[in-house]
């Protein structure tokens, strides 16, 4: 499928409420951004700027997140800065049709090891082509 | 400008099934007549994952990941059962980009990008985005 129409880049600013020492599911207001937004075909970024924040891809269940934690933990011990660049600031997935394609378990979930608590920001970048689109089979 | 998106639909084996969609990848891009621009390429699922490597150099790779989470990890067990398929996916990441320069990829002679099955599965359906991001 082939759509035209202007490329455009939007950066929209989410804040999300965190524990200081967590994870927190980012996937809902990523999906909600792309559907105010009006992405129909393109790519949604989702990075924070928060020092000790992380953003990854990875499914949101309870035990697989103690996992996440055990394996941060040993590879990192208790820096905060090596997890945050071994996790990585930034996840990103194509929009089709207007629709996040990240198939049936992945999320983009915020890993949060910086031991402050309070409200996070997230940046969710959308590029590509909004909207009234010209569409081609 | 343009976004272009296919989907790429395959069957798998595993665990440590590795297919190379290079091939696929070109003849997406080599049929649109892009000459510039990026191609984003990206597996759909929580447990598998897109490597960029030499074709010598992709096994070494899954060798490495099987190392870093093993499906039985030294003292007490994955508390998600096949946790090590997903920390394999999310370490690799499930997303890479290759920049589409005179028409073909950019990609060093002998690379490739490659599709890790990271489950043990038989004839499993997976799915892989490639969406092409161009001026024309």
């Amino acid at each position: 499928m082939r759509v035209s129409g202007e490329i455009l880049v939007k950066v929209v600013k989410v804040r999300i409420k965190s524990s200081g020492y967590g994870v927190e599911d980012l996937t809902e207001v990523v999906k909600d951004v792309v559907r105010v937004e009006g992405l129909r075909e393109g790519l949604v970024a989702v990075f924070t700027p928060e020092p000790g924040c992380s953003v990854t891809m990875i499914e949101y269940e309870p035990g697989l997140m103690k996992d996440l934690e055990r394996v941060i933990r040993e590879y990192c011990g208790t820096n905060p800065a090596l997890a945050e660049a071994l996790v990585g600031k930034f996840a990103a997935a194509p929009v089709v049709n207007g629709e996040v394609a990240l198939g049936t378990f992945k999320r983009f979930v915020l890993v949060d090891l910086s031991r402050r608590p309070g409200v996070k920001e997230v940046l969710v970048t959308l590029e590509g082509i909004h909207g009234g689109a010209e569409v081609q089979d | 400008m343009k976004v272009f998106t296919a989907v790429l639909r395959f069957r798998t084996n595993g665990p440590s099934g590795i297919y190379d969609l290079t091939d696929a990848l070109e003849s997406v891009v080599k049929a649109l007549g892009v000459l510039e621009g990026v191609a984003w390429v990206s597996a759909k699922g929580a447990t598998p994952a897109l490597i960029i490597a030499s074709k010598d150099g992709v096994g070494d790779v899954v060798r490495c990941v099987e190392r870093l989470f093993p499906a039985v990890p030294e003292g007490e067990p994955w508390e998600h059962g096949n946790a090590y398929a997903h920390l394999r996916s999310t370490a690799l990441s499930t997303l890479k980009a290759v920049p589409i320069v005179g028409g073909g990829l950019a990609l060093p002679p002998g690379y490739g990008i490659y599709f890790l099955e990271t489950r043990p599965v038989q004839n499993h359906l997976r799915q892989v985005v490639i969406q092409v991001h161009a001026s024309s």
